[in-house]
Order: C-alpha cells, then structure tokens, then sequence
C-alpha cells in the first residue's frame, strides 16, 4: 500500500470508530430479560439423556420378550401332543355324559395345559379288564379261602421238622440184568 | 431421604441462581458488544438491538451447557454476526437505513452532510469485502485495534488476524482511493 493509501484506510477506519462507538438503549437489558421471560421454557436436557436410555433399555426388553414368546409359542402344542393322548384316551371317556358330542379341540385343549404343567412320567400300561377282573378275583377267593389241614391242605410245613431237610437215602435200586431173548419167541 | 431430596433441590437451586447471577454479569459486560457487532452488519439501531436480544436470549438458552465460560465473548459475538447476517440478507431490500454519525457535538448542516456521504462511502466498501474480512475489520473498530483482543473474541491466532486486516485495509483502500480527496 501507498502513503496514500494507508492515509485513506486510516480516515476510514476513524470513520468506523465513530460510527461504531454507540450504546444500546437503557432498556436494551430489561428488554433482554423480558424477551428471556416470555420464551417458553426449554425442554430439561438433563431429563432428555437420562430418559433416553431408560426407554432404549425397555424397547430391548419387551423386543425380547416377545420374540422369545413368540419363538416357543408354535412349538407347545407339538412337544405335548403325543403324551396327551394316551392320558386322555386312558382317563376321560366314562367321564362323558353319553350323548354329548366330544370334539377333538375341546378334548385336547385341557390336556395340553395338564401336560405341560405335569412333570414327565411314564407311560400308563393298558390291561385288558377282564384280565383285571380275573386277577382280582383270585385275590378275592385267596383270601377268603381256608385250608383244611387234615386233607393235607396246608401250605406250611409241620411242627418239628420245619428247619431239617430229610436226608437223602441212596436209592435201593436192583441191578439190572439183560438175559438173551428167548430164541424160540415165547413157543 | 427427605433430607437428601431437599438438599439436592436446594443445590439444584443453588446452580440455578449462580447461573442467572453470572448471565446477569455477561449481560451487563457484554451488551454493548453484542449491539456494535450487530450495527456494523446492519447499521439499523433498532434492527441491531433487535438481534441483539435475540442473540442474548439464545445464549440464556445453552448458557448452562457451555463449558468454558472465559469464551462467552467470542460465542456471543459468533451468535450475533450470524443472526444479524442472516436478518442484513432478507432485508437486502431496506432503504431506510441509520448512516449518520451519532456524536455528542451538535454538528452543522454542512457537516452532516459530509459525514453522511463519506459514512455510506465506508460502509459501501465494507459491503464489498469478503465476510470474513469484513468481520475483522469491524471488530477492529469495536475492539480499539488491539490484535490480541480481536483474535481472541473471534477464535483466531493472532497471525490470521494480521493477515486478514492487512487485506481487509488494502481492499478498503482500493475502493476509497478514487474517493478520498488527493494531496
């Protein structure tokens, strides 16, 4: 830059200074705060990041829960299916009033909750009742039956010799003798 | 634990009323500032105070999440050369604007006049600068042309804000010669 030059910037920039030494109006606070007051107040911040994570950690969990609830939801009915339906095929029919039609739905609907609640057990042995009737019949006649002892009927061994076994006697058995056939055939 | 509640509202509390105390302080210490950037970009006194408090009210606003408070100025001076911008930008259309010179002397006519045309003559060529000239060169003006303070309310090293006045005075220079009676 030229003498010149600098002598045109410096009266500029005296220019400037004046033109740029000027105060606020005295009111130019008081107007600040009104202005400040009369804003609706600002979200809390601090609320907002402490918020934040506390939905992001419930969003997760309920995620979770329902896609685990949903992930064992199919699989129920197909783990208990078979263990149903030999409690309910075994319990359940005489209990039916006759004439009542049993659909399939509402027969399996209160085995599956029975058989998820019930720990596992083994299967139930199916005997045939007139089996059941025989075998408890014997019981019965078994029981009530007494034995007379003077016919020897009497299932427990006689006084006195109930600890000794008899001794075995060498069997007196006589020699055998094979004598040649008669020739002539008994004639 | 009533105890412990009443005690953490009451430091809740507490940091309010420091902050409100301490924006009260940086509101009497830095109005003029915040008004004299907003005038060299609008040289409108209404307009200016207008963005003024509007910058002053942003700053309430974030006051508490700024960390380093020794920054305040040059925050608040970046708030209100942007607000008045953006506000000297949509009211490219004004043609009533503040040139005149306020000092305390009763000037004459013939001087008002002068004054006048010589002041639209400046603030014409400042228009002219690039924005990050022309800043330096305004705050130079509101700063007393210390390099030390006007790098310091702008964020800048010292040396870019040589720099950038060198160029700033050379492009003034360039528009005002033709002007400027010679020797």
């Amino acid at each position: 830059m030229t003498e010149f030059d600098e002598r045109v910037v410096a009266e500029a920039e005296a220019d400037l200074d004046r033109l740029l030494s000027i105060e606020p109006s005295p009111e130019f606070a008081a107007k600040v705060r009104a202005r400040i007051a009369a804003e609706p107040p600002a979200p809390s911040w601090s609320w907002v990041r402490l918020l934040v994570p506390v939905v992001a950690a419930a969003a997760v969990f309920i995620v979770l829960t329902l896609s685990n609830w949903s992930a064992r939801g199919p699989e129920q009915p197909v783990a208990t299916s078979r263990q149903d339906d030999i409690v309910l095929i075994a319990a359940k029919p005489n209990e039916v009033p006759a004439g009542v039609p049993v659909t399939s739905r509402a027969v399996n609907r209160p085995t599956i909750r029975r058989a998820t609640a019930a720990p596992p057990r083994e299967p139930e042995i199916i005997i045939d009742p007139a089996i059941t009737d025989a075998i408890r019949r014997i019981a019965v006649a078994a029981r009530s039956t007494t034995l007379d002892g003077s016919k020897g009927e009497s299932i427990a061994a006689p006084n006195g010799e109930t600890d000794t076994l008899p001794v075995a006697q060498p069997l007196d058995v006589p020699e055998l003798v094979l004598k040649p056939a008669d020739q002539t055939g008994g004639q | 634990m009533n105890e412990w509640a009443s005690g953490y509202s009451g430091t809740f509390v507490n940091l309010e009323e420091d902050l409100e105390r301490e924006f009260e302080g940086r509101l009497r210490e830095s109005s003029a500032l915040a008004f004299r950037v907003a005038y060299g970009v609008l040289r409108h006194r209404q307009d200016a105070e207008d963005v003024a408090q509007e910058a002053f009210a942003k700053a309430y606003r974030s006051f508490s999440q700024l960390r380093d408070r020794d920054r305040f100025k040059a925050w608040l001076v970046r708030m209100t050369w942007r607000l008045a911008i953006d506000r000297w930008r949509s009211d490219r259309r004004r043609t009533v604007r503040e040139q005149h010179v306020e000092t305390t002397e009763v000037p004459t006519t013939e001087d008002l006049a002068l004054s006048r045309e010589r002041s639209e003559q400046l603030w014409r060529a400042i228009d002219e600068l690039p924005e990050k000239l022309r800043i330096v060169i305004v705050m130079g003006a509101i700063q007393g042309h210390d390099i030390r303070a006007i790098a310091q309310v702008l964020d800048l090293p010292e040396g870019t804000v040589k720099s950038r006045l060198y160029l700033a005075r050379k492009g003034l220079a360039e528009s005002l010669r033709c002007l400027a009676p010679s020797k």
